[in-house]
């Protein structure tokens, strides 16, 4: 069997892997860090052009039932989100929304700000009542810190029957695990139950820990915590890499490896005097004024030599690589979608 | 440092076991205390407070920008005034009178002049003596002949971790004396395997370590899930934590895998002498994960985890205490 290394644990890193692992490739997928995957909303918020099928079937989970279509949900400030895919309890139909909303929030707790999120759905037009969830956790704690037992989610049912709305918005908070506690809430409360969308918190996490444990569930071996830290090129073609991690290197060989590490972050591209540049000093690098269009250059998402070959068996996905076409909002579609073109650039090997 | 490159992305603070817990949101957070309160005055009075985290390094193992936010935590804590705590002060008092963190209550001593040193670690001479003598047996087996010294002590790393400095090089530089003896020294614990390598610069082996590669049997029936070490993981070496699953695996036990087998079970960074209600709730939420997902016990590989997780009402066996050679 031929062995793929996949460098980078996000979006474009676990679908990769598990593209590759599908297509009969021993895989190993190396990363650390958190990845943007996981500081995003957890939405896809533009509908893929192509790789649709793979999309659905990668993201589908009993865990974390998606919907798709025309989504709409409530940011944590009251604002409109629209998207394509979501977890069940972000977002609604287009056009189907409530008329009333219950904001069930922490005082003074940034997970959802109640008092704005209500002025701004009533400005909306829509009904909206601030429901303060008794307690008090500091700004810098999560909001799971309160809700870690049965007891404390039989509180929250008991206190949200007495709000008169159709649909009550929380902060977003559950992790992966616990998410069809959400489903036990709906029906203690009989209410709609909506989580606020919000970015840099559990959605996006739990969007990372999905995709993680898709590919683990696949077959592909996930060296977590792990950087690597210099590649066995030879003119044209990958040979192996040197991974690091903890007080410890490997040199492992590879057959193949797809590059995604991601927006230039410290373990993905480098920042030089303001520019973009290859850590690993082999490959060309697109430098652009827009910091959503430079990364690695590519041909037919191969990368290229920094004196201009093609690479033969390294491919790039994701954020690491040029983009020309990038919309804000559409990072994580592109991600994949750049995952299945790399897996496809490399399946004639 | 690098505190520099800070996003405010708020990794960390999902990360922090102690902050998801109930009984922790006294502690500042890894953003206050690792990278604020070196740089802002204002935030640096965080106090006993910045003692409420268990070092277990998830803070830095999710930062997306590579800060070394442990490292920032330890600087902090050696700067830290005032009084200790009274159970740090208990700790301090046993290390200064007899040289370990606990009484010591182990009789295996074994001082034969062997070129190999088994380095318990004063959990395991002090509270969980049945672990270090399956340790040893194990290493017998597999013709290890091996020293257990009373002159070695505490390795230093829980007086680090509350800023008691001179008292842990003195230990050093003690300890120092009876490893120049030795060819090879083997641990149990990894918070004395990792103190050992990075501040003493002696290439000590952790128990798994040695085992690799190694005809191991196990009697142990039914489903067993893990509790991987954070100094193991995080520390030492993430590979080393995955031959944990591995050498039990192929020994016939039937490992039950989980994402929270490596979630700290709150017995680190001195929070177990100073916030024992802090430890044990943390505890207390790894054990009722394990209850939930119906398992017979837990096996782990750090006396700091069995210590813990055992008190809450888990049936905790570290990795020497599941397997034997197979004959």
């Amino acid at each position: 069997m031929s062995r793929a290394l996949v460098v980078g644990n996000g979006a474009a890193g676990y679908f990769s892997a598990w593209l590759l692992r599908k297509r009969g490739w021993e895989v190993i997928l190396v990363g650390r860090g958190t990845p943007s995957t996981a500081l995003s909303t957890g939405c896809l918020r533009s509908l893929p052009d192509i790789c649709r099928a793979e999309i659905s079937e990668f993201l589908d989970s009993e865990a974390m039932p998606p919907v798709t279509g025309r989504r709409e949900g409530v940011s944590k400030i009251g604002t409109p989100f629209q998207c394509w895919m979501s977890p069940s309890h972000s977002t609604w139909e287009e056009g189907e929304g409530p008329k009333s909303i219950a904001v069930a929030g922490l005082e003074g707790h940034p997970s959802l700000h109640l008092h704005t999120a209500s002025a701004i759905l009533n400005g909306r037009g829509i009904k909206a009542e601030p429901f303060t969830i008794p307690g008090s956790v500091p700004p810098d704690a999560p909001p799971t810190s309160s809700f870690r037992n049965d007891e404390a989610w039989e509180v929250l049912a008991e206190g949200l029957k007495g709000t008169s709305s159709e649909v009550v918005l929380i902060p977003a908070m559950v992790h992966l695990r616990d998410y069809r506690r959400l489903d036990r809430l709906e029906v203690r409360c009989g209410r709609k139950v909506l989580e606020a969308i919000s970015p840099l918190s559990a959605p996006g996490q739990r969007l990372a820990d999905l995709m993680c444990s898709r590919a683990a569930e696949a077959g592909v071996t996930i060296w977590d915590g792990r950087k690597v830290t210099a590649l066995d090129v030879q003119v044209d073609a990958m040979r192996g890499a040197t991974v690091a991690g903890g007080m410890e290197a490997r040199d492992i060989k590879v057959d193949a490896a797809i590059v995604a590490t991601g927006s230039p972050v410290v373990d993905g591209l480098d920042l030089n005097e303001r520019g973009i540049c290859d850590p690993f000093s082999r490959f060309l690098v697109v430098r652009s004024n827009d910091p959503l269009r430079g990364g690695y250059d590519s041909s037919n998402n191969m990368l290229l030599t920094i004196d201009g070959r093609v690479m033969k068996n390294l491919a790039g996905a994701g954020d690491c690589l040029a983009s020309k076409k990038r919309q804000y909002g559409s990072g994580l579609t592109e991600s994949l979608e750049s995952a299945y073109l790399a897996v496809r650039a490399l399946e004639g090997l | 440092m690098n505190e520099g490159r800070c996003v405010k992305c708020g990794s960390c603070l999902r990360a922090c076991p102690v902050l998801n817990d109930p009984s922790g949101t006294q502690f500042p957070g890894p953003r206050t205390v690792g990278v604020d309160a070196p740089r802002f005055l204002e935030k640096g009075s965080v106090g006993q407070n910045a003692l409420r985290c268990t070092m277990c390094h998830a803070c830095e193992w999710a930062c997306p920008s590579g800060m070394t936010l442990t490292r920032s935590m330890l600087q902090l804590r050696s700067e830290l005034s005032g009084d200790l705590l009274p159970g740090h002060r208990r700790m301090v008092g046993n290390v200064a009178s007899f040289g370990r963190t606990v009484a010591t209550e182990f009789n295996g001593w074994r001082e034969e002049g062997e070129r190999v040193l088994y380095f318990p670690g004063c959990i395991g001479l002090g509270r969980l003596t049945g672990l270090t003598e399956s340790v040893s047996s194990l290493l017998t087996s597999l013709g290890i002949a091996h020293d257990i010294s009373r002159e070695a002590l505490c390795c230093g790393s829980p007086l680090l971790k509350i800023g008691v400095t001179e008292l842990a090089e003195d230990l050093r530089r003690r300890n120092a004396e009876v490893f120049s003896r030795y060819d090879r020294i083997i641990t149990s614990c990894p918070g004395c395997t990792y103190q050992l390598r990075e501040v003493y610069g002696v290439e000590a082996e952790h128990i798994i370590e040695v085992l690799r590669g190694s005809d191991l049997r196990s009697n142990l029936e039914g489903r067993w899930a893990l509790q991987v070490p954070c100094h193991l993981k995080r520390g030492l070496s993430p590979w080393t934590a995955d031959d944990l699953a591995a050498i039990l695996g192929k020994a016939g036990v039937d490992v039950v895998r989980m994402p929270e087998e490596d979630s700290c079970c709150g017995g680190g960074g001195g929070m177990l002498s100073g916030f024992p209600e802090t430890s044990g709730s943390l505890a207390r939420g790894k054990v009722e994960i394990y209850r939930r997902a119906g398992v017979e016990g837990v096996i782990t590989a750090c006396p700091f985890c069995s210590l813990n997780l055992g008190r809450e009402g888990a049936r905790v066996l570290d990795i020497g205490e599941a397997i034997t050679l197979k004959h």
